[in-house]
């Protein structure tokens, strides 16, 4: 089970009006599935935690929220999303994640470069990006969030 | 902006080899300033000292003399302890500072020292001492009296010049306005001697939030448990010589290093924020 989204619907688990009844062999593969998940989700922190570049985890993050609301990311899309200032703090993350398969880089011009995750390559990119698009806030949504809040007298 | 523009625009703390020039420039202007504070604070001794020797006002066998004297030094030294201490502990970088601004600036946030209204500060306690020492001078018929009145209002005023102009220009202290009436303060600290921290570790930023809530109050204490847990701050922050370390109110700490600022600060913010909302419910 590589997908939050397809657990919940598997056991309809948003569905209020019914009642979640598992028995014998339902119960295992519930608990299974949900091992699995777990299972990815280890995999996943292990990948993270493991990424030689200083902001090589931030930026996965970041494409994974980005790609819940916009079709074309570019790298100054992920820059904005992180608060970076300057987009040279993020070619050493990005030099490596295209190295290592995590993402997908389609260069339109020299200075315009699509970027996405590598979910071909990496199946458990999956739940990484339903987790981090339902539950991540990113630093500019945060940042946003705090100048709205601090602007209102 | 202006302020901003001469900031080294090359700076990149992804890079090991500017990682090491700037903590390099950050490391020489701290002793530079520490140099400037040691001289300035054994220039005052050398005064107080030099007055001292002129101005004794008794017979230098009496008993009294040597009680006065010991009652001096002895506030004297624990003075320079307090203050030698202090100025060893935290030190001044222009390029730090201007660094944080401009990763401030990037979130929407301006930096603002302290101790802006250092002097105020100054001129009122000069003028209250006058007043005092009028007082201590005009009413009272005892010489001695008088004489020891004058030796204590003496180490005031030497204390109410020296805090606040030290603190004020020479420390690193500062205050980013959120809403009123939050803010978040920061203390910035180098250390020296490398041991086994690494270069980017002996840069330390710590942030507290203002006074929140009374300690003794249950339900602020429970929010800010939550947030505090929430946001993964830290329960104490830095030991200052100020009412923060009394621990009868709330506070949020948050720490971090200049590669990680932004993010840290952000978060602080954000647990002021909740702990806003939170309150705004609870009334």
């Amino acid at each position: 089970m590589t997908s939050f989204n397809d657990f919940i619907e598997k056991y309809h688990l948003d569905r209020f009006d019914e009642a979640l009844e598992l028995k014998s062999r339902d119960k295992i593969d519930f608990y299974n599935d949900l091992e699995a998940m777990l299972n990815t989700i280890c995999r996943i922190f292990d990948k993270i935690t493991t990424i030689f570049s200083l902001r090589g985890g931030q930026v996965l993050m970041s494409l994974a929220k980005l790609q819940g609301t916009e079709e074309i990311i570019s790298k100054t899309d992920v820059m904005n999303s992180l608060n970076l200032d300057r987009r040279e703090k993020l070619i050493h993350a990005f030099d490596f994640l295209l190295e290592h398969n995590f993402i997908e880089i389609k260069k339109k011009t020299s200075k315009f470069h699509m970027v996405k995750l590598n979910e071909n390559d990496n199946p458990d990119f999956k739940l990484f990006r339903e987790i981090v698009q339902k539950f991540w806030t990113s630093p500019e949504e945060e940042k946003n969030k705090s100048k709205l809040w601090s602007d209102v007298k | 902006m202006n302020d901003l523009s001469d900031i080294h625009p090359e700076r990149n703390l992804e890079s090991n080899h500017q990682d090491s020039n700037f903590f390099a420039i950050i490391k020489t202007e701290y002793l530079k300033n520490l140099f400037k504070e040691y001289v300035l604070v054994i220039m005052l001794i050398g005064l107080y000292i030099i007055y001292q020797l002129i101005m004794i006002p008794y017979e230098k066998t009496s008993a009294k003399y040597l009680f006065d004297q010991i009652v001096f030094w002895f506030l004297f030294i624990l003075f320079l302890l307090v203050h030698f201490l202090l100025l060893s502990y935290k030190r001044f970088s222009p390029t730090l500072v201007k660094f944080l601004k401009r990763e401030l600036q990037v979130l929407g946030f301006k930096m603002l020292r302290k101790y802006k209204t250092g002097l105020s500060f100054f001129l009122f306690n000069s003028l209250s001492i006058i007043f005092l020492m009028n007082i201590g001078i005009s009413y009272s018929p005892n010489y001695v009296v008088t004489s020891l009145n004058i030796r204590l209002l003496l180490i005031y005023i030497f204390l109410s010049i020296t805090i606040p102009i030290l603190r004020g220009i020479l420390h690193d202290k500062f205050i980013i306005k959120l809403k009123s009436p939050y803010f978040v303060r920061l203390d910035l600290q180098c250390k020296l001697i490398k041991r086994k921290e690494v270069e980017s570790r002996m840069i330390r930023i710590f942030m507290t939030s203002n006074k929140l809530w009374s300690k003794s109050s249950d339900s602020g204490f429970k929010i800010h448990k939550e947030i505090s847990e929430k946001r993964w701050l830290p329960r104490k922050g830095m030991f200052t010589f100020s009412s923060y370390s009394l621990g009868l109110y709330l506070y949020f700490h948050e720490y971090s290093t200049p590669i990680n600022f932004k993010d840290h600060f952000l978060n602080i913010v954000s647990a002021i924020r909740d702990w806003d909302t939170a309150i705004k419910k609870l009334n």
